[in-house]
């Protein structure tokens, strides 16, 4: 059975990635974690709209993180912290989300 | 009561205060109008974001709003057909950073309120968005709302609050704090000298 801390499996699963990763986009969000991108957005927008997560646009792309500002940043750090233990395979995700630069032209 | 095409920010965010106070809800003009209530001359918001009460309902809000000229888009901001100013009402609580606002400072003119952040909570509401996104028009404005009210801003309970946000995110760039207070005190001391 899927049950959830913050209201759906999707949501937990993009914050828990976004505090693993640091910041993503929602495309990238919706290939790591095998989502519609259209559910991805919504679940974004919603939380971006309680003020725990924040997205910017960058270029074409809208980066997307936790919002570090929001009052209760520091605890729920802590929190997805811990949920990330109980869920392995998203430390697994988060270490297949490259980060460092690729030189233009290379071939993947 | 109307607003007219030429309303400035202010007169907007005095009028929704005003209309929403009318109607039992407390709204807090925040972010970068609240600094543009304090420093007209030194920066210009195009938006007033108000935080409200938990719980306010948008069937109350909505028909205060609409009373203003101002009616909810899909996006969920407010908009006039004749004034460019949007008004917005991003999550709550009150806050700077950690800080829960518990207090702030009642405006009156001609019959209209305003319920803004205190000088300094403003200043600490536009710092904290240089602190975590580096956007330099919010240390700008953070600057500006410090000089413009520098009588009443709390530099001690500022400079507390910003090292406390420090020790809560050790990924806050403490030089920035630095930065901000170099600029303060350029900003203090240009008129003199030049």
């Amino acid at each position: 059975m899927k049950t959830s801390v913050f209201g759906s499996p999707l949501r937990d699963r993009i914050l828990l990635l976004l505090s693993l990763i640091g910041d993503s986009y929602p495309s990238e969000l919706a290939d790591k974690l095998d989502a519609p991108l259209f559910s991805v957005q919504r679940t974004v927008d919603a939380l971006q709209n309680s003020g725990i997560v924040a997205s910017r646009p960058i270029g074409t792309i809208r980066s997307v993180q936790l919002d570090r500002t929001w009052y209760a940043a520091r605890e729920l750090r802590v929190l997805l912290t811990r949920m990330t233990e109980a869920h392995p395979d998203m430390k697994t995700l988060a270490a297949s989300v490259r980060r460092r630069p690729r030189r233009a032209g290379k071939t993947i | 009561m109307s607003l007219s095409a030429e309303a400035s920010l202010v007169d907007v965010a005095f009028a929704v205060c005003t209309a929403l106070d009318a109607v039992g809800e407390t709204a807090v003009l925040t972010g970068g109008s609240a600094a543009t209530f304090y420093a007209p001359d030194s920066y210009q918001s195009r938006d007033a974001d108000f935080i409200l009460r938990f719980g306010a309902s948008r069937k109350i809000v909505d028909p205060a709003m609409s009373a203003l000229g101002y009616e909810r888009t899909p996006a969920g901001m407010y908009e006039h057909a004749q004034i460019a100013y949007t008004v917005e009402f991003p999550p709550g609580p009150l806050r700077v950073g950690r800080d829960l606002i518990a207090t702030w400072r009642t405006a009156r003119r001609q019959g209209e309120l305003l319920q803004v952040l205190t000088p300094t909570d403003s200043v600490r509401d536009r710092f904290i968005a240089y602190f975590a996104w580096s956007d330099y028009s919010a240390l700008a404005a953070a600057v500006s709302v410090a000089v413009a009210r520098y009588d009443e801003f709390d530099r001690a309970q500022f400079e507390k609050w910003a090292r406390d946000e420090v020790r809560g995110d050790s990924t806050y760039d403490a030089n920035k704090i630095g930065l901000f207070f170099h600029a303060l005190e350029l900003s203090l001391r240009t008129p003199a000298d030049s």
